[in-house]
């Protein structure tokens, strides 16, 4: 069992309603894929600094196999939304669509690092976890 | 000097300083810095017999013509021989002597700033003196000499202006806050607060170990941190009838401040800051002072330089927290325990919030109910509350008089803003104007100072509003420990402790918080007690991701005083 703690970068920040929307479409979409267990989405919005706010959706989930097939299962999640989600009116779903892989911040060893920037040393890091 | 300063000198440059030091015609003051350096290049070639013979003559000649700076220069060398012989007492007491020739001319340094400037070069005697008096056991003299080391301006009880020239002080402020000319305002303003901060102000109280110790009781403990060098750090905890002190050299491979920078950039989007913190936490908390920490009930923190932006209660200890197990607040300085904080006749809450402010684009939504919230909590407690929100709550109402009598009336005061990190560049350089975006302008440190706050705490729920100055006005570290910022406007208001961020706030976790923070006071509980209550049940009812550590970990408590904890 590891732990695979990563946010969800979204590019415009969005209100309550529909981020509380997102972090439930990434938990279900989540909960789907055979080797996650437990998947947390929360959104995060709105720090009380003068850095102009991203919201994010912050995610944490066990892989009940190993690393790597947690990060192919985030990879699917992405694949998915896009699919599932191509023209859709709403503007969750829109969000949702935009996602690709830069989208995805992984926690390595306290440093967020886009998915599609994962070098070898970052995934030897989470393999050993 | 300067020159050869960096390199030992050549045998033809040594003969050619000797001669200097040896011609009657040179002012003595010259002599004396020649034979300081002849006797450091022969302390460095090992002969300890030389070094201590120029150290002396260099001793003999700056009396001559009362030169303190060469006195220090020469008596600390004279300790270091001595130091390096293996004889830590005597190093001691004559590094003792250079100390307090220092500390005589530090005490005619009285101008905002100037205080941290002053000591850049005498960090090394005072590192000297506190090892040789570790190494000779005697405790006592060694946290003293740490505590010359730690904000001199708080060994004074807060409010020691007199609230008259703080309140003529924030009128003239406030009646440039609309002058157009931005720049000469900005001047203008700088001048008016230094103007203030020049005030006779009462001598500071001298650190005395037994009245520490009584104040701790039996369930306190404190613990003081002092950075000999960037890989070395002295850490001494305090009990009731012990003081233990453990050298801690970090281990290798470890990267202290590195980890530092990562909890002071932290934010709510921060992930992995529990491992990060476990790493610093192995390193500063000793094995040793693990028994200590497991039988009290309250930990006060005395951070060093970086160490101000860790959060103590979020350090990993046993299966938990410190948290979990004690109060935890920090202090600038032990000695302030040492101040008698005389029961406050104040009651009841100020409150202020403003959902936007000029300039910040991101709105928050939850400050304006967590201050209504906080406002019914103490009017059902029976006790005045007051409460500015949305346009009431501008730099005019606030600074008014209305307001300025119903802060002074105040047991809490929370205001819930934007907070301004006094880490970025601009504010390095003028740390006192950090401060909280209020609904049409900025309040910062230099009006704050001006307020008569005499509050058992000031609750900043704002990003960065518990963030201290580590690096400040060209210096990249402060040499004694001085605090800038927030926490400095405060303590000159009269606040006796506050409780702010360290890093980003999360602006749901901050009003959930919030609640029970002021629940807690408001039955009167003391700060210390209050905000570990709030933070506990913030985590048990989080729920997954919130309850983590980027969330609640930011909200500290810094005490100026005793009565923040109830000792």
């Amino acid at each position: 069992m590891q732990t695979l703690e990563f946010n969800v970068s979204l590019a415009e920040a969005s209100d309550k309603a529909e981020l509380a929307e997102i972090a439930d479409h990434i938990r279900a979409a989540l909960a789907e894929e055979a080797d996650i267990t437990d998947p947390a989405a929360v959104p995060v919005r709105s720090g009380r600094g003068m850095a102009e706010v991203v919201a994010i959706v912050a995610v944490a989930l066990t892989v009940a196999s190993d690393i790597d097939k947690g990060l192919k299962a985030v990879e699917s999640m992405i694949a998915r939304f896009q699919k599932l989600f191509a023209g859709s009116k709403k503007k969750s779903e829109q969000i949702l669509a935009g996602l690709d892989a830069s989208s995805i911040l992984i926690n390595v060893d306290g440093v967020l690092v886009p998915l599609d920037k994962l070098t070898e040393e970052h995934l030897k890091w989470l393999r050993s976890q | 000097m300067e020159a050869c300063d960096g390199e030992a000198p050549t045998e033809a440059s040594q003969q050619a300083l000797l001669a200097f030091a040896s011609d009657a015609a040179v002012p003595a003051e010259y002599r004396g810095r020649a034979l300081v350096r002849l006797g450091h290049v022969a302390l460095n070639s090992g002969d300890l017999g030389e070094a201590r013979q120029r150290f002396l003559s260099a001793g003999t000649l700056s009396r001559e013509g009362d030169h303190p700076d060469v006195t220090i220069e020469a008596l600390k060398g004279v300790a270091i021989t001595h130091f390096v012989e293996g004889a830590p007492a005597t190093a001691s007491e004559i590094a003792g002597a250079a100390i307090r020739i220092c500390e005589e001319m530090r005490g005619k340094v009285t101008a905002p700033y100037l205080a941290s400037a002053f000591m850049v070069d005498k960090f090394d005697l005072y590192v000297l003196g506190i090892n040789s008096a570790r190494h000779a056991g005697d405790p006592e003299t060694m946290l003293a000499r740490i505590e010359m080391m730690k904000s001199p301006a708080q060994k004074i009880p807060p409010g020691a202006i007199p609230a008259e020239i703080r309140a003529g002080t924030l009128a003239r402020l406030r009646a440039l806050a609309s002058n157009p000319d931005r720049a000469a305002a900005r001047r203008r303003r700088l001048a008016i607060w230094q103007a203030m901060m020049l005030s006779e102000l009462p001598p500071p109280v001298r650190f005395e170990l037994p009245k520490l110790q009584s104040r701790l009781g039996e369930d306190a403990i404190a613990i003081t941190y002092f950075f000999f060098g960037p890989e070395v750090l002295l850490a001494c905890l305090v009990t009731r009838d012990a003081v233990l002190a453990e050298r801690i050299a970090l281990p290798e491979g470890a990267d202290l401040s590195r980890d530092i920078d990562r909890v002071s950039s932290a934010g709510n989007a921060t992930r992995g800051l529990e491992r990060v913190l476990g790493r610093i936490g192995r390193i500063i908390l000793p094995e040793s002072f693990h028994a200590a920490l497991s039988a009290a009930r309250k930990l006060i923190v005395c951070p060093h330089q970086s160490l101000h932006a860790v959060p103590f209660a979020a350090l990993p200890f046993a299966d938990g927290v410190l948290l979990d197990r004690l109060e935890v607040a920090t202090v600038p300085c032990l000695t302030c325990l040492q101040i008698e904080a005389p029961p406050t006749p104040r009651t009841g809450l100020f409150a202020a919030a403003s959902e936007t402010a000029e300039g910040m684009a991101e709105p928050l939504p939850e400050v304006e109910p967590e201050a209504q919230r906080a406002a019914a909590i103490w009017t059902d407690a029976g006790a005045e509350a007051t409460v500015l929100i949305g346009d009431g709550a501008s730099y005019d109402r606030i600074t008014g008089a209305q307001a300025q009598a119903a802060i002074a009336r105040a047991r809490v005061l929370h205001l819930g803003f934007h907070g301004s990190d006094v880490g970025t560049s601009d504010l390095m350089q003028s740390p006192m104007e950090s401060g909280l975006h209020l609904r049409d302008r900025h309040l910062d440190g230099l009006d704050l100072s001006g307020f008569d706050m005499g509050a058992d705490v000031v609750i900043l729920m704002a990003c960065h509003a518990g963030k201290r100055a580590i690096s400040a006005r060209g210096l990249a570290t402060l040499p004694s420990d001085s605090i800038y910022g927030l926490q400095a406007a405060l303590h000159t208001a009269g606040a006796q402790s506050m409780i702010g961020g360290l890093w980003e706030v999360d602006d749901e976790a901050a009003a959930r918080i919030a609640a029970e923070l002021h629940a807690r006071l408001a039955e009167g509980a003391t700060p210390a007690a209050a905000l570990r209550a709030a933070l506990l049940a913030y985590r048990v009812a989080a729920g997954p991701i919130l309850d983590g550590v980027a969330f609640w970990g930011p909200v500290s408590l810094v005490a100026f005083g005793p009565r923040a904890l109830g000792l």
